[in-house]
């Protein structure tokens, strides 16, 4: 298994899907997928401003989400989960979907410092995971 | 959550899946989005909003499949 896709479960008061995540040290804000959000039918107009992303080479205007949990699936075969505020990208215009369509959903190092969890990456032998 | 370890076992197999079969895949779908369950591609779209309608028309639940993007050949994505 590619050691930097993975699987999820994300859920909402409402909704769940299955879905994949990346998992991003060069991310200081953990980013739900536009067509993630899509998926979970996330509010957009309900939610408030956060900061503004810069997500390949393009600035979005972030929102915040906080009613998103992660279900993991654990080394001994149980369910993990974490519930976490995420920034959802809303985008504006045609072009700006196409643009993020294809952006996962993003775990980044906030996510990492908030539920202490550590990155053991071994590249060599396709081996990452997280623990606590 | 008996039902949730289901749910992560079975994304775990429709993405050993994709891997396993991206260069079949990528022949026939590169740039487009698809939609996976049970090993198969359930369905197909240029964009994701367009694919879960058609999902819809199908009386597919999105929520149950795994939706991935075909990279097309030669690009890589860096965030």
């Amino acid at each position: 298994m590619n050691y930097l896709n993975n699987v999820i479960l994300l859920k909402t008061p409402r909704k769940f899907l299955r879905t994949t995540f990346i998992l991003d040290t060069g991310s200081p804000t953990t980013i739900l997928g536009y067509s993630d959000a899509l998926r979970l039918q996330i509010p957009f107009d309900n939610l408030s401003k956060r900061k503004i992303i810069r997500l390949g080479g393009r600035k979005y205007q972030g929102y915040v989400f906080n009613k998103l949990i992660f279900i993991f699936k654990s080394e001994d075969n149980r369910t993990v989960s974490e519930k976490f505020p995420v920034t959802v990208i809303k985008p504006t215009s045609d072009k700006e979907k196409e643009e993020i369509g294809a952006t996962p959903t993003i775990i980044g190092t906030d996510f990492l410092k908030n539920k202490g969890y550590k990155l053991f990456c071994d590249m060599a032998r396709d081996i990452a995971y997280l623990e606590k | 959550m008996e039902q949730e370890l289901k749910l992560l076992n079975s994304s775990i197999s429709d993405l050993n899946w994709f891997k396993e079969n991206s260069k079949e895949i990528r022949k026939k779908h590169e740039g487009k989005f698809v939609a996976i369950k049970d090993s198969s591609i359930k369905e197909v779209a240029k964009d994701v909003e367009l694919l879960i309608k058609k999902l819809d028309k199908k009386g597919i639940e999105s929520n149950f499949v795994l939706i991935k993007y075909v990279t097309p050949k030669g690009v890589i994505s860096i965030l």
